[in-house]
């Protein structure tokens, strides 16, 4: 019909009959602005977006490279891309690809959160939905900032919708403390507006919650050890460290949904994704269709053994099969040996052996054919080709128990980090006699290391306590600001007269 | 081969392949002396199983007919092309009905052309010619021989399980009326309808490809329809007055509808193979994907023509037209292109016919300006972008801010647009051309020599923005260009009597572009050469070898010049590289030697330069006719003078790995082999492109003389192309794209056509 319409209009337009108005085509393939965010529906869609960013191949398996290769726990492959060897030769320069692809990620789900708080209120949707979806937006406002923040130092602060030409050249701002007086008001805002509310990739008051513990426990430690631009924050170690200590007992006592997992391997099945200790864990699933939707997470932990399928030996002895991986990130002997050999987070979550489906030995670290031990937090057994369900853990239980042990820095800190060595098989102490509160601090940090290895924390454990020097081989004789903060992305500063 | 390889691999600090025992996939590589000795004696001629010489036929067979009142034809072609990859396979068939029919005693005429044209295409181009002969193409048990548990490239297997055929229909009419209302005036009006239609369907099986292997099966089909509905009406008024004054006034208008649809679907995860995609409801249920698209444009446009000549020695053109795109914002639809042009037919005067030199001399010169609008339609609009994320079980789509407007095929990484830009408006070159048309020797020989300058204005490209801005590029007006040239025509007769005929054309171009400016420096994020300062942008493909874009636009030179690296000879001793200033595995013996450009002691990103220019000093082309009696040859030479080729194949053919750098050869002009090097793109290779081409030679003979058998004419004639080329160019094809990036392949194709023609 529409076509007989054109044939029926270019006669009489030919034969003079001529309205130019008609030059406006209304596309009909997409939403935008204009049609969009009209219904509860909508607005869910919207905030999903802004947790599916974090699937982006440029963000979720770019930020181990930062967390993981440049501290002490993993090196690259040899043969990977000079970006990536960067990272971990503590060389990484502000036209790194890597480094652009994370900023630019951040920045991309910041404003997908952005969209979502200035379009969702005054809809007149019920009041339940609206307040969930804005405190999930405020929350990722507040996440997506404190990655940038945590690797970048004084980030653009985007606090609205960028969708014209002349919004995007912000500016840096002042200092550390308006960056972390934005952080802590949008989780403010988050908690305010959330519930306890569990959905597997989706974040609610407890998240909330024990994000804003890391990131009052990140401006404290980092105050105090004198990281770089972090004197500016007005507020003392001391209330910093109280603040983060309320924040993690409230994850830790005001709620029942979220706890401590006594089974070690448990915690990384790939099928229970709402297992206990998962207070936020990214969502995506062998299913998919694209990467992203799917992960190939596992590809970049697992050692290249023999491009075929092998097979992990589980504490039963029975079974688990994996495909092989790209041996990107390799396991530090550093980090190998900081574990004692019985720890069970080296023995039941460390892999130095893997087998063919008749337990026959394929390879092993002891005869270098396995070419480093690695860890099985990201082995999904269901994988179909290179597509899997393994998930990155943003923020575990055990990590909150830890920011709670480390924040408090006395006996109830203490029971926390007991439980999480006692699971792991290793000794505890029975009180904290000879132990300042900050050798029990540097206690804690070694804890976290080889509690969350592999799990993207350590580089910003180190940074927060200007310890990279001390730690990281590469990055030793490196300045304070060297190794405090990763340049900004040379297109920015290009880009945007406003930093340079 | 094997001995490079191994070579290689140890250099790179890697275990080498061929030493007689299994890879880690379990594949068995014999080992150089089994090779040498012929232990290992498969050696499989891949390039010969998948190449043919491929053949195509064209029929055509015509019915024309005319009397007084009408005029009448009807062909019809069928045509079938053979790719050079075997069972690539195309074949066509065009029907085309033309009638014109005078009415109203001949003072109008209708007419009309219809074109019904079907096709189909069996995909099979692409297929892998070089790969490793070692390994037989069937294995013992009788089936393909697959290397690894992921081996996506046999040839032979892909050629017999995968499916990829595409079945088009295009449907192009065009009706229309002219009428003589007065002696001199003419009105024409008409209509074009064009309607097309593609279907694809594809089956990728569960072994032997890599969408099938990972999805269990996977099966698509592609559906794509367009049409364009063109109107226009055009008056014309043409009388002479005063026998000298000849005036032509033209004005009319044309509307364009255009409209494509798309439609994908595509399932995975099969229970067997035999459906192919004739069911893609029977895949899994919960992986079946279904992706649809519409774009529509409009575009309506004025004109007017006025012409006047006195004495058809002095001619004037003036022409205004008025478009207005559907793609442009608001304000900016619509924009007005004049032009005016000046001839004097100087042969006409008295005082020049009397030197008896000139049979023709013509001079003109034009200024006009014109639009330009080849961009996407909807960038004006504000448009949000999809995608999916798992939550509660299942995939929920989600929408917001920031679409992909390109994905990385290596990385899977993504650029974001979104931004729209609703100030959007056409791009616009004036061009000012000067031109002689000379003629000699009565009009034996022929001369024509124009110059030309193009200046581009509001350049309609592709800026970046600041990556806190979420998005990576918008679409803007941005930019200036300039292009002049020279274009030199010589045509000449040197023999033409009864019996034979010598006859020739040599025709020469030279343009020169240059950026003017890619806008405000800072605002379009434009990258600084450190050593001289100027302005640049990356632009076009990124080639992955390299881990970078060769071509740049920079402020001051010619578009697409190479950026890069200089390099000096291969390095010698560890020490001569960590004086040069490389350090680690590219300071080392064999290694390309850097030039440290801004001598800083390091070599980085700053000593990177612009290292050559793809755009050719000039083109030039002959053209050959010779007849005697009844044979007639022809030859055309073509080539392309002064453009430098980057050639990504400068270090990788069996042609060159054998030069290489080792202590027993220790050459300044390769690199030793080493696995894992991290290349940079740099002036090595760079390589000059200039060649002369002999396209085409054709020989003919002209049948006259069987009239008695109703055949009014006949020819049969051998036509081949692509007979030699002269080059020093190292790969096997210097004419490559605009960028001048040469991507290796196979040697261009030598085509010959026998033909013969009849009319009855």
């Amino acid at each position: 019909m529409k076509n007989i319409k054109h044939i029926i209009l270019g006669i009489s337009l030919s034969l003079g009959v001529v309205s130019c108005q008609d030059l406006d085509v209304e596309p009909t393939g997409f939403y935008s602005d204009q049609n969009f965010y009209q219904t509860v529906a909508d607005a869910e869609a919207a905030v999903l977006y802004a947790y599916d960013a974090i699937t982006l191949v440029s963000y979720a398996p770019v930020s181990y490279y930062f967390a993981e290769l440049a501290s002490d726990n993993c090196v690259v492959k040899p043969d990977e891309g000079a970006d990536a060897q960067q990272f971990t030769n503590w060389e990484v320069s502000s036209q790194n690809n890597l480094l652009l692809d994370y900023y630019k990620s951040i920045y991309i789900a910041i404003n997908r959160a952005n969209a979502v708080i200035e379009n969702v209120p005054g809809k007149g949707f019920n009041e339940a939905d609206e307040k969930r979806i804005l405190g999930e937006a405020y929350f990722l406002r507040a996440y997506n900032h404190f990655n940038a923040v945590k690797a970048f130092g004084l980030v653009p602060l985007q606090s609205s919708l960028i969708d014209r030409l002349d919004e995007t050249t912000a500016s840096l701002p002042i200092d550390m403390n308006e960056v972390y007086t934005f952080l802590i008001d949008d989780l403010n805002k988050a908690i305010e507006n959330l519930e306890v509310n569990r959905v597997v990739g989706r974040a609610d008051k407890v998240a909330a919650q024990a994000l804003l513990a890391k990131v009052y426990l990140y401006a404290a430690s980092a105050k105090e050890s004198g990281v770089p631009k972090y004197n500016s924050i007005t507020a003392s170690v001391e209330d910093l460290y109280t603040n983060a200590a309320t924040y993690a007992a409230a994850v830790i006592n005001d709620q029942s949904e979220y706890a401590h997992d006594t089974d070690l391997q448990n915690i990384y099945d790939v099928n229970l994704p709402n297992g206990p200790e998962h207070i936020f864990i990214l969502s995506m699933d062998r299913s998919g269709i694209a990467e992203g939707d799917y992960s190939k997470l596992s590809k970049y932990f697992i050692p290249y053994i023999s491009g075929a399928n092998v097979y992990l030996k589980n504490n039963d002895n029975s079974l688990l099969k994996t495909h092989d991986g790209w041996s990107v990130f390799q396991t530090t002997s550093d980090l190998y040996n900081s574990y004692e050999p019985t720890d069970k987070r080296r023995t039941d979550l460390i892999v130095s052996e893997v087998y063919n489906q008749d337990t026959v030995s394929v390879a092993k670290t002891s005869d270098g054919s396995l070419i480093y031990p690695f860890t099985r937090k990201y082995v999904d057994p269901e994988f179909v080709g290179d597509k899997t369900s393994t998930r990155p853990f943003l923020i575990r239980y055990s990590d909150i128990q830890l920011v709670y042990a480390e924040a408090k820095a006395d006996l109830d800190g203490l029971a926390e980090y007991n439980q999480v060595r006692s699971r792991a098989g290793v000794s505890t102490l029975p009180d904290l006699a000879g132990l300042s509160k900050a050798d029990f601090r540097a206690l804690v940090i070694e804890e976290r290391q080889r509690e969350l290895a592999f799990e993207g924390d350590r580089l910003w454990d180190l940074r927060r306590t200007n310890t990279v020097q001390a730690n990281v081989t590469q990055a030793a004789g490196l300045s304070p600001e060297a190794v405090a903060f990763y340049p900004i992305p040379q297109r920015e500063i290009d880009l945007n007269p406003n930093i340079n | 081969m094997a001995e490079l390889s191994n070579e290689s691999r140890l250099n790179g600090g890697f275990t080498p392949l061929y030493i007689g025992a299994n890879d880690p996939n379990g594949v068995y590589y014999p080992s150089v002396a089994e090779l040498k000795d012929g232990t290992w004696s498969t050696n499989v001629r891949w390039d010969d199983l998948v190449f043919r010489n491929p053949i195509s036929n064209n029929t055509n067979l015509a019915v024309r007919s005319q009397n007084d009142k009408t005029q009448f034809s009807l062909s019809a072609t069928y045509y079938t092309n053979e790719g050079v990859y075997i069972e690539d396979d195309f074949e066509k068939l065009n029907i085309n009905l033309n009638v014109a029919h005078k009415i109203f005693d001949d003072k109008a005429t209708v007419g009309t052309n219809v074109i019904y044209s079907k096709g189909n295409r069996n995909n099979n181009g692409g297929l892998a010619y070089w790969r490793n002969p070692i390994f037989p193409v069937y294995n013992d048990q009788g089936t393909y021989n697959l290397v690894g548990i992921q081996d996506f490239s046999h040839p032979i297997a892909l050629t017999e399980n995968r499916t990829n055929k595409n079945e088009f229909k295009d449907f192009i009419s065009s009706a229309f009326l002219d009428v003589q209302l007065l002696p001199v005036l003419k009105i024409r009006t008409q209509l074009n309808h064009k309607f097309g239609n593609s279907v694809t369907n594809y089956y990728n099986p569960k072994l032997y490809t890599q969408d099938g292997t990972f999805n269990n099966g996977s099966a698509g089909i592609n559906n794509w329809e367009s049409t364009e509905t063109i109107s226009e009406t055009f008056v014309t008024y043409d009388q002479t007055f005063a026998e000298k004054h000849n005036v032509i006034a033209m004005g009319g208008f044309s509307s364009q509808f255009y409209e494509a649809k798309t439609s994908d679907l595509k399932a995975v995860d099969f229970f067997n193979e035999s459906l192919g995609s004739g069911n893609l409801s029977v895949g899994n249920p919960e992986q079946q994907s279904v992706a649809n698209g519409l774009t529509e444009t409009i575009m309506y446009s004025w004109l007017g023509r006025l012409n006047y000549s006195f004495d058809s020695k002095y001619l004037a053109t003036f022409t205004m037209r008025a478009d207005g795109s559907s793609k442009f914002g608001a304000n900016n639809k619509w924009a007005t292109f004049p032009s005016g042009a000046l001839a004097w037919k100087a042969h006409k005067e008295k005082f020049i016919d009397d030197l008896n030199v000139f049979d023709e001399l013509k001079v003109r010169s034009s200024y006009g300006v014109s639009g330009n609008q080849a961009i996407s339609p909807y960038l004006i609009n504000s448009r949000y972008g999809q995608d999916k994320y798992f939550v509660n079980g299942s995939f929920q789509t989600t929408i917001g801010p920031g679409y992909p407007v390109a994905q990385d095929a290596q990385t899977g990484k993504f650029e974001w647009g979104g931004i729209p830009n609703p100030d959007l408006k056409w791009e616009t070159t004036s061009q000012f051309n000067l031109g002689v048309d000379l003629a000699f020797f009565k009009r034996k020989l022929k001369v024509t020599f124009d110059y030309y300058n193009k200046y581009t204005t509001d350049l309609l490209r592709e800026r970046l923005v600041s990556p806190s801005s979420s998005y990576d590029r918008m679409w803007v007006n941005d930019g200036e260009l300039e292009n002049q040239g020279i274009e030199i025509t010589v045509d000449g007769v040197l023999v033409n009597k009864k019996d034979w005929g010598l006859t020739g054309n040599l025709m020469f171009t030279r343009n020169r572009n240059k950026i003017v400016s890619l806008g405000n420096a800072i605002a379009s994020g434009l990258n600084t050469d450190a050593l001289a300062g100027f302005k640049y942008e990356f632009a076009g493909s990124n080639v992955e070898a390299f881990r970078a874009i060769p071509n740049i636009l920079a402020v001051g030179q010619p578009v697409n010049v190479y950026y890069g690296y200089r390099v000096d000879g291969i390095i010698q001793s560890e020490a001569e590289g960590l004086a040069a200033g490389l350090t680690g595995d590219l300071a080392q013996p064999g290694e390309f030697k850097y030039v440290d450009l801004n001598e800083d002691g390091v070599i980085d990103e700053k000593d990177r330069t612009i290292i050559g220019n793809p755009n050719p000093d000039f083109q030039a082309s002959m053209n050959v006719n010779a007849r005697y009696k009844n044979f007639d040859v022809s030859l055309f030479f073509n080539g392309s003078f002064g453009q430098d080729i980057f050639n990504t194949k400068a270090f990788s053919e069996p042609s060159n790995t054998p030069l290489r750098w080792t202590l027993d050869n220790p050459t300044n002009n390769y690199p030793s082999l080493r696995d894992g090097r991290n290349l940079r793109m740099s002036d090595w290779f760079i390589q000059d492109g200039s060649y002369l081409r002999l396209q085409n030679l054709s020989v003919g003979y002209k049948i006259n003389s069987f009239k008695n058998i109703g055949l009014e004419r006949g020819r049969v004639f051998v036509n081949a192309t692509n007979l030699f080329t002269l080059t020093s160019f190292e790969g096997y094809d210097p004419e490559v794209g605009t960028d001048g990036i040469y991507w290796g392949g196979y040697p261009r194709l030598r085509n010959w056509t026998l033909g013969l023609e009849l009319t009855f």
